[in-house]
């Protein structure tokens, strides 16, 4: 996998693993129909349930409680949808952190908007987290929804889920979780956690882009998501993404047997890049948690003070091959695009200017990390030398 | 995202640096972004640039600017600086992305600061 040397940027997407690519290919030449009655059409539904049962099983779930889904943003708006369409006629509060994924933030401000829900939104401390008291102050009687992400795609953060599936479940609260980033990085377990409903991503843990899952505790009178052959238990119609569901099985059971793995692997790239990198930068700043406590420890999201992470970043990629992730973009004269979740922890826009991320995985290596820190030394020297 | 004139200007910032003496320096700010850019260069008595420098701070892209707009500077008469053509300018940077405008106005400014140096060393 000498490809991906230079890819610090797994929280964006990853590389479907060998194992995946294997499947696909020798799923190539199915074609019937999983809805037919045939031999070959009973095959492909006995594919597709097996798909199911890895992806409910890298969960903690039953294969009943999984509707697969074309991603995560699918599964966060259908998950909200299903919940807040209940309650149309008495639209009441919604209570949401401010570092979810656009996916959830927009589809509660379009209830908001179309259908008059009142929103609460949560903000995490200086570093990150959602504190449980806050959600608590935050309850009313009209509560309909609370959603929370598991972990932070930004900054890594892993929220109090237990705890506040509690408060939920105490309140008799649906309570929706972005699972995406957290999924394949740490165990999550819905049985434990006692949530309503989880969504997942296949493209984050190494399965193909385009599919994902929800997983529904209770399907009964469910919204259907889309209308159509029944398919999905009637939920979400139409043939299913065969290749996409194959592909996450997959990627879903791989996942499974390599967590405690990948989790070890992340320790070590951690503790030698935060070593490495603090040595020859000492005012560089984590965002996140410092002790890396209660966090994805394949995320790092850094602040380099007097230099322009864009500029880093294009250095990087240009010179050395390396690819990270920006906390600000220039969008055009008028507006500059920074991270909500930055904002959200107070960053001033000086240090979101200057803050990136970087994330690791299964495919990372001691060497890369190596290079990683050399690379960033190097620009960050020519970018201090160009100013002065 | 960037064009090859864009890469090889970030990547390779060789006009970077001060002047010891300089016969003028010129200061750009963008209120926006907060970019700046600060160009010194030194004019010899037939009027040409005979030295340009550039520190900046800012993107990739306005570093690439700083570096393309000296490179333009060095050994060029004045006068032909005071001539270029808006077109001319428009070509320096290559083809930009809506994002990345700003520096084609940031150049534009540059070349307007740069018509108003007068040769007779006065500008510090
Ligand atoms: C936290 C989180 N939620 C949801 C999504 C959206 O997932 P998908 O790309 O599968 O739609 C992402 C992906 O970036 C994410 O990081």
């Amino acid at each position: 996998m000498t490809y991906f040397n230079g890819y610090f940027d797994y929280n964006s997407t990853t590389p479907m693993s060998d194992g995946v690519i294997k499947e696909l290919e020798k799923a190539f030449t199915l074609f019937a129909n999983p809805s037919s009655s045939s031999k070959q059409g009973r095959e492909c539904k006995n594919i597709i349930n097996l798909a199911r049962k890895y992806t409910a099983d890298l969960i903690g779930a039953e294969p009943e409680e999984i509707i697969f889904t074309s991603g995560g943003s699918e599964s966060n708006n259908f998950a909200v949808k299903n919940r807040l369409l209940k309650s149309i006629q008495q639209p009441g509060t919604i209570i949401v952190s401010t570092i979810e994924h656009s996916s959830i933030l927009s589809i509660v401000d379009y209830f908001k908007k179309e259908f008059g829900f009142s929103v609460k939104r949560i903000s995490p401390s200086r570093k990150g987290f959602i504190e449980t008291n806050t959600i608590l102050k935050a309850l009313t009687p009209d509560t309909r929804l609370i959603t929370i992400m598991m972990a932070n795609n930004e900054l890594g953060n892993i929220q109090p889920i237990y705890e506040i599936a509690e408060i939920a479940a105490a309140n008799n609260i649906f309570f929706h979780v972005d699972g995406v980033q957290a999924v394949g990085k740490i165990p999550v377990d819905v049985r434990l956690l006692k949530v309503d409903s989880l969504s997942i991503s296949a493209h984050k843990f190494y399965g193909p882009k385009g599919v994902g899952a929800l997983y529904l505790r209770n399907s009964k009178n469910v919204h259907p998501l889309i209308h159509g052959g029944g398919q999905e238990k009637g939920i979400r119609g139409g043939t299913e993404n065969l290749m996409g569901i194959i592909g996450m099985g997959q990627a879903a059971l791989e996942a499974k047997e390599s967590l405690s793995k990948w989790q070890a692997h992340f320790t070590q790239l951690r503790s030698a890049f935060c070593k490495q990198l603090f040595e020859k930068i000492p005012d560089a700043e984590l965002n996140g948690p410092d002790d890396g406590k209660d966090c994805l420890l394949n995320t790092l999201n850094l602040y380099i003070p007097r230099i322009r992470a864009e500029a880093l970043s294009a250095l990087l990629e240009h010179k050395h091959h390396c690819i990270i992730s920006l906390g600000a973009a220039c969008s055009n004269n008028k507006v500059l695009n920074l991270s909500h979740v930055l904002k959200a922890i107070g960053l001033s826009e000086e240090k979101i200017k200057g803050s990136f991320r970087i994330s690791f995985g299964q495919y990372t290596r001691m060497d890369d990390v190596r290079k990683l820190v050399e690379a960033i030394y190097q620009s960050y020297q020519v970018l201090m030398s160009v100013s002065g | 995202m960037y064009n090859s004139i864009i890469i090889e200007n970030f990547s390779n910032p060789c006009h970077s640096g001060k002047v010891t003496s300089p016969d003028f320096s010129i200061e750009l700010g963008n209120p926006v972004c907060g970019d700046k850019i600060i160009v010194q260069g030194v004019i010899s008595d037939d009027r040409v640039i005979t030295e340009s420098r550039f520190q900046a701070w800012g993107c990739a892209t306005t570093i690439a600017t700083a570096n393309i707009f000296c490179g333009y500077l060095l050994n060029r008469c004045l006068d032909a600086i005071r001539g270029i053509k808006t077109e001319k300018i428009n070509e320096l940077l290559g083809e930009l992305e809506p994002s990345q405008y700003h520096c084609l106005e940031m150049l534009r400014e540059l070349f307007q600061k740069a018509g108003e140096i007068s040769s007779d060393k006065q500008y510090n």
